[in-house]
């Protein structure tokens, strides 16, 4: 067990390096000069230079390279040009809405998606297992912003329910936080639903058919007993790797829905640097983000372990 | 030994049940019109080829066919006089685990890997009683000690794959006889086991039959182990019982073709126990088609031309002995 | 293929008739917008956000362009974008793949480089991509190839692994065919029905990032009529002209319904088993 989660680590390690010399590379290979386009439309040769001194591209490369992998690795991932702020200190200010975003979404994405699909499975071919098709070719085929805009159109505009845009936070109670996040988090929370309700059907429909199925209903199991006792545990593993996928995944909706209601988390600050041209800010939010990939992988991995006693590593 | 019974002891009293299976364009008549009784706290036999209809038959005396394929289009089940094809699934579900109760062919992959087999002889306690968990699990040790199961404590917190398959298979015995059933469903549960461990498992089941007074239909395509564990046996072909006797008569007075075949193709134990009957020439018939007559016809060494022209009934050919053949006091003499 | 084949595409695979015919209309409609759909960047200021006529079937937009023609014309943004990012990504992941399966001093490097790469989110990379270089077709293509690959390089691997065991190979190889050979006779074709099946899910994703970037404004330039653009632009007037947004909306979710579809039907007809198990 011990080496195994050393042995992840360091693949984990790895995978981080490739991660930070591609992103350190994108910055110093693009073509053009960045520090130009950084600067912008009216900028002077004094403000693209000073651009340059800022992100030390004037040293050379592997310098350069040692300079950025140190300050990444004691915690500073670069400094907004448009701010001046420290990255991580931007990203701490936003981090709120879109962790309480992230959170409901996959609360709701999870509970939903592994009901569905455990029902799909167990009527296979019937109503809910065509209802789920149905709603599954849609959940991969609309995208979210344009459920998004429908859900508005419908909910708030039309039927005045449910508020158009806007975040409060919870620290003015939880009603108020949880009222305005409904529409975001079911806009959102669509395809991750189909998603991982496609799994858990494909994944309960091998398991329904073992022997031991049929051993438990000798025993006398209730359907419920059947399905979430017997089955679900057994089911589980493809789907806790769809929760995995669904939470990498999570970060590029979580983008585009943040746009759309007007919330101002993480989403909309990478949204405002891509106007302001602050490279470093949406540098710093793709390594924050990989990184906490590579971590979720490890931890699903490890969750294999506690619903399967047969997996030792 | 009990041949003469009354008509009150009988447990289970099945008749002319009717199983079709069906895939997307052929309908398989898997059971075609089978009828028995199981006195209380007697052991039936049913021997066969693979395919013949024992393991449909088990599973639709509990109902446990595969759901959108397989269906039971007729007769009844009665069991204490009540017809379990009558019930709600509900009703049925007391009964499952409860008063009948089943162990099945293949233990490695009959016993649910991610959960702890004491917790699920505890289960099958708990479904069926009011008893605490601490209780239901005190309940499995106790089991497990009954199937002699060697340090009980430590075996209840073992996972299936951590046991052999021997120790598994008496796991699923001490699920099945948790709530003491009054019948016992078993099919093939030594065919997967290596031959020693068959011999041990086959003598627990036996004695624990004796201790909790419980019926056994005992499924097995092996007429050796017939002969060691049961008093009653019946003789099943392509979805139909075709003789039907007790052990000593079947021996004795085979009055069916088909038997008198199994017979000679009885697996010699010391050549190893998966030659299955290489000496009746011909194939089970495909259940898709209904054949007019007697679907043995086709691989029997006596068959005439009426066999060919209609379905031969269970007739008496002596006392508890009956067997579906039109010639059957031509091949009791032979 | 002859027309008088589609009936029975129709009844055997109607996954592929249904996606490959809705896909072959908007195809259609995007190449033919010139003919029927009038001018898309024409404003007239005098009519602004006006409902559908029967000179704009869909209305105008704030800045008084036709919203149909726009529609019709954005199709043709999607379609390249999908279709040229598709191609690059299964060209670079064919080699990528070959080269891993193939030559294995090199396998377990290039596996983590592509994992590395898979842990980066498409749309943020893309973002970052077009952040320096500023928004244009090309660097889009590029953006959205680069996190599609990895998938289809890690599929022609273990194609290839798999190949390679086969008898009829090793003993190709032992006959002293050559590499370039056992590529274009062996190991080429086995990886074409898995290869169109996974080019079909990049493409439908490819199309959807598309009109994401484009709608947060790191896509094509705003003037371009692309679906995420128009999306973009008229959000402010949902609630006076939800058409200007429903249309190029419902537009792409047909597309990408079109090539979604197409995908799982190609995958049951080249593995009919996947059918039952879905």
């Amino acid at each position: 067990m011990g080496t195994y989660i050393l042995r992840r680590l360091i693949s984990a390690v790895a995978v981080m390096m490739v991660v930070g010399i591609f992103v350190f590379l994108l910055l110093r290979l693009a073509p053009g000069d960045p520090a130009t386009m950084m600067a912008g439309d009216m900028a002077t040769q004094q403000m693209i230079d000073g651009i340059r001194e800022q992100l030390g591209l004037n040293e050379p490369l592997p310098t350069q390279f040692v300079h950025w992998a140190l300050g990444v690795l004691s915690g500073n991932i670069g400094n907004s040009i448009f701010a001046g702020q420290p990255v991580l200190q931007l990203i701490s200010q936003r981090v709120e809405p879109t962790i309480s975003l992230s959170v409901l979404t996959t609360i709701l994405s999870v509970a939903i998606g592994i009901v569905f699909g455990t029902f799909a499975a167990w009527r296979a071919g019937g109503f809910v297992d065509r209802t789920l098709t149905a709603f599954s070719a849609l959940g991969y085929s609309v995208p979210v912003f344009v459920t998004s805009y429908f859900l508005v159109y419908a909910f708030a505009i039309k039927a005045r329910w449910l508020p158009v845009q806007g975040y409060v936070s919870i620290d003015h109670g939880f009603g108020p936080w949880f009222v305005q996040l409904i529409l975001p988090t079911v806009a959102l929370s669509l395809s991750y639903i189909a998603f991982i309700a496609r799994i858990t059907r494909a994944s309960m429909l091998e398991v329904l058919s073992e022997d031991y199925m049929r051993t438990a209903a000798a025993k006398g199991a209730s359907t419920y007993s059947m399905l979430f006792h017997h089955a679900l545990k057994n089911a589980s593993a493809p789907i806790l790797t769809a929760i995995g996928i669904s939470l990498a995944y999570l970060i590029g909706g979580v983008v585009i829905t943040e746009t759309v209601f007007n919330i101002p988390g993480v989403g909309r600050l990478v949204v405002d640097a891509i106007n302001n041209r602050d490279y470093p800010v949406i540098q710093g939010v793709l390594i924050l983000v990989s990184g906490l990939y590579v971590l979720i992988n490890l931890a699903v991995d490890l969750a294999y372990t506690l619903v399967d006693p047969r997996i030792r590593y | 030994m009990q041949t003469q019974t009354s008509a009150d002891d009988v447990l289970l009293d099945v008749r002319e049940i009717v199983t079709h299976f069906y895939s997307e364009n052929s309908v398989t008549r898997a059971l075609g019109g089978v009828s028995f009784q199981v006195r209380a706290g007697e052991t039936l036999g049913v021997v066969g080829e693979s395919g013949c209809g024992k393991s449909v038959t088990a599973l639709s005396i509990l109902r446990l066919l595969p759901k959108l394929t397989g269906k039971i289009v007729g007769g009844e089940i009665r069991f204490h006089g009540r017809d379990l094809l009558k019930l709600s699934e509900q009703e049925m579900r007391k009964v499952r685990g409860n008063r009948i109760a089943m162990i099945f062919q293949e233990p490695m992959t009959s016993l649910n890997p991610v959960h702890t087999v004491g917790s699920q002889i505890a289960e099958a306690v708990r479904i069926h009683t009011k008893v605490s968990r601490q209780d239901a699990m005190a309940k499995a040790q106790e089991m497990l000690a009954l199937v002699r199961i060697a340090d009980p404590q430590r075996r209840v917190k073992n996972y299936p794959h951590e046991m052999s398959g021997g120790m598994r298979q008496r796991a699923m015995i001490a699920m099945a006889l948790a709530c003491s059933p009054e019948l016992l469903i078993a099919d093939e549960p030594t065919t997967a086991l290596d031959v020693t461990i068959q011999a041990q498992i086959l003598r627990l089941i036996v004695d624990l039959k004796e201790r909790i007074g419980t019926a056994v239909l005992f499924i097995t395509h092996d007429l050796g182990v017939v002969a060691e564990t049961c008093q009653r046996v019946m003789v099943m072909y392509a979805g139909r019982i075709v003789e039907e006797a007790s052990v000593s008569d079947l021996f004795a007075r085979p009055s069916h073709p088909y038997t008198q075949g199994l017979m000679r193709s009885v697996p010699d134990r010391r050549r190893g126990r998966r030659q299955r009957l290489p000496e009746i020439p011909g194939i089970v018939p495909s259940l898709r088609e209904s054949a007019a007559g007697c679907s043995f016809a086709p691989r029997c060494p006596v068959a005439i031309k009426s066999c060919g022209e209609a379905v031969p009934p269970m007739r008496v050919v002596g006392p508890g002995h009956a067997a579906a053949c039109w010639r059957s006091e031509e091949v009791m003499g032979a | 293929m002859r027309i008088s084949s589609l009936p029975r595409l129709a009844v055997r695979h109607p996954l592929v008739f249904t996606g490959g015919g809705l896909l072959t209309l908007v195809i259609v409609a995007a190449l033919s917008a010139p003919v029927y759909a009038g001018d898309p960047m024409i404003m007239d200021p005098f009519k602004l956000l006006q409902s559908p006529s029967t000179q704009a079937w869909f209305g105008t937009d704030s800045l008084g362009r036709n919203v149909f023609a726009r529609t019709m014309y954005g199709a043709r943004i999607s379609l390249v974008v999908g279709l040229l990012s598709t191609m690059v990504a299964a060209l670079a992941g064919l080699m990528i793949g070959v080269t891993a399966g193939y030559i294995r001093s090199f396998d377990n490097f290039i596996m983590r480089v592509m994992d590395g790469l898979m842990s980066i989110p498409t749309i943020l990379l893309a973002i970052a991509l077009v952040a320096l270089t500023g928004p244009g077709i090309g660097i889009l293509i590029v953006a959205i190839a680069i996190p599609s690959t990895p998938s289809t390089a890690r599929l022609i691997r273990s194609v290839v692994l798999s190949v390679r065991e086969r008898p009829y190979v090793e003993a190709a190889l032992c006959g002293g065919a050559r590499l370039p050979r056992i590529l274009w006779r062996h190991i080429l074709p086995s990886s074409i029905p898995p290869l169109m099946v996974q080019s079909a899910n990049v493409c439908a994703g490819a199309i959807l990032t598309e009109a994401a970037l484009s709608f947060l404004g790191a896509g094509v330039p705003p003037s371009i009529p692309s679906w995420g653009n128009m999306i973009a632009s008229s959000r402010l007037y949902l609630s006076i002209a939800p058409l200007n947004l429903f249309a190029p909306g419902i537009c792409l979710a047909i597309t990408v319904l079109a090539v979604n579809l197409l995908g799982d039907g190609l995958r049951d007809m080249f593995d009919p088993r996947s059918k039952q198990r879905r």
